[in-house]
């Protein structure tokens, strides 16, 4: 459950395991993107002044309104200009939202820069979540080129890969008019013919006239359809009427007339099988 | 052990709601009722309406009984709540992403398409049966096929029974299809081989699965665009 895990986790970072709060913490903000009270408690986890500008602002696009956070961002980015020489800047009031107190411990060889990969993680996962697939993609970027260990730089690396895949798929991809016209033509007509294959026992020799016949509104129908709908751009139409774009009102009315011919032959032949069955 | 598809895991892209799943499962449970009612009525009045209106070979081949009405009535009437249930659990399972692909009545001709491939294929290799065929299961063996072809990747939370412990694990479509087709494949090995008797028509699932390529000719143009690019549809 995300909140066992959030308490779990502020215990942990009350009792001064700064590091497993933290992990904990991570972990709950690439599982529940828009939990603010993790990130919160990120900000006064994360020993990088970029990771916590970068936990402040996921926390000000969750909750505008937290103006500790908005005076925090400030506070830290100030720190941020004046890092060289500035001190650091004096922590907030603790409560249970807010984060407590930093517990100076040394971290372990090569933990910041995990620390730092995480969270570039973390974000990327958030932007991602929101859409912001550039953004997400340029996070897993830096934290492919952060993570010490290789199942971190792997698991950043899966994620670019999917982001850039699905960034891909935003771009508009051309199709073919005639191509999709004749294709989605076939459908329809293909089913009628089975039926009247079915109809005539299996013999396609046995099919009466009018039925065949029959197949040639099923095919002007299904075309009228997929015209109207899919290529209304289509060349065929100005052939036709001399225009460049169907509007509405003719869109409506040959998609009605699209509907009608396609369904006559099915309803006609479906009505004599039914006859047939009923003398 | 048993297992039986649940839901689909992934999203729609294309649509929000699958409107024609969703009606074609609900036309078969009225048809169900009104056969309920029948049988309360009078239970030969059952039979003489699944003898009318279910698939016969004997009686397509020599050009008596409904023809194509038998083909597209038989894909709506069911043998009892089990087999309903267990058809319209794949329906929903399978057919809510192939209907997002497709488009609602698209995915309604070719649902029609694969029942009446699947009657083909029945009909012609059970030729002289007087026995009629009813059941989705064609069409939908049809509708997992399509699965297969534009989702291979796609995961299904599936009821898994092993002994007595239930699970519910998230299967890849791909090996949860394909061991569906297996199972056909095994049985009619069986049935022709060892002569065993049987009460399912799997000539028909297989018929209907080998109609799914003709997913193909009704897949909206961005879909068929992505398939051709190995893109997910």
């Amino acid at each position: 459950m995300p909140d066992d895990k959030v308490r779990a986790a502020i215990a942990l970072a009350k009792a001064g395991r700064r590091r497993q709060a933290r992990e904990l913490f991570l972990q709950i903000v690439e599982e529940d993107p828009r939990n603010e009270v993790a990130w919160l408690w990120l900000v006064g986890l994360v020993d990088d002044v970029e990771d916590q500008i970068i936990a402040l602002e996921n926390v000000l696009v969750i909750n505008p309104d937290n103006h500790r956070a908005r005076a925090r961002l400030e506070r830290v980015r100030r720190m941020k200009e004046a890092a060289a020489t500035a001190p650091p800047a004096d922590r907030e009031e603790s409560d249970e939202d807010a984060p407590p107190p930093a517990v100076p411990t040394p971290p372990a060889a090569g933990d910041e820069e995990e620390t730092s990969a995480n969270t570039l993680m973390a974000t990327g996962r958030w932007h991602e979540y929101h859409g912001r697939l550039e953004e997400a993609a340029t996070f897993y970027k830096r934290a492919q080129a952060l993570g010490t260990t290789q199942r971190g730089r792997q698991r950043a690396g899966k994620r670019l890969k999917e982001v850039e895949r699905r960034l891909e798929l935003r771009q508009p991809i051309p199709t073919n008019t005639t191509f999709t016209l004749v294709r989605l033509t076939i459908g329809p007509f293909l089913l009628y013919l089975l039926l009247i294959f079915i109809q005539a026992a299996f013999r396609p020799w046995r099919v009466s006239p009018l039925l065949c016949l029959g197949g040639l509104p099923v095919l002007a129908g299904s075309a009228l359809l997929v015209g109207t709908r899919v290529t209304p751009r289509h060349p065929w139409w100005r052939q036709l009427f001399g225009i460049q774009r169907l509007d509405t009102h003719l869109r409506v009315g040959l998609a009605l007339l699209g509907f009608f011919l396609l369904l006559m032959p099915y309803f006609f032949f479906l009505w004599s099988a039914y006859n047939r069955l009923n003398p | 052990m048993f297992l039986l598809p649940l839901n689909d895991t992934e999203p729609n892209r294309y649509t929000t709601f699958p409107f024609m799943t969703v009606l074609l499962i609900t036309a078969n449970i009225l048809v169900l009722g009104a056969e309920d009612i029948l049988f309360e009525q009078d239970p030969a009045l059952l039979t003489e309406m699944i003898r009318t209106y279910g698939s016969t070979p004997a009686l397509a081949l020599t050009g008596q009984g409904g023809g194509a009405l038998n083909s597209i009535t038989s894909t709506f009437l069911h043998a009892g709540i089990l087999h309903l249930a267990g058809n319209m659990m794949m329906l929903w399972a399978f057919g809510r992403r192939v209907e997002d692909a497709c488009g609602p009545w698209r995915f309604l001709a070719f649902y029609l398409l694969c029942g009446v491939t699947a009657d083909i294929a029945s009909t012609a290799l059970l030729a002289g049966s007087e026995l009629p065929s009813i059941g989705a299961s064609g069409a939908v063996f049809g509708v997992m096929g399509a699965y297969m072809l534009l989702f291979p990747g796609g995961r299904i939370r599936t009821f898994f029974l092993v002994f007595i412990i239930p699970l519910f694990p998230r299967i890849r479509a791909a090996w949860l299809i394909l061991y569906f087709f297996l199972a056909q494949v095994l049985s009619v090995y069986e049935v022709l081989a060892f002569d065993v008797a049987y009460n399912v028509n799997y000539w028909a699932h297989l018929g209907g699965f080998f109609g799914s390529v003709s997913v193909f000719l009704f897949l909206h143009p961005e879909a068929l665009h992505r398939y051709r690019l190995n893109l997910p549809v």
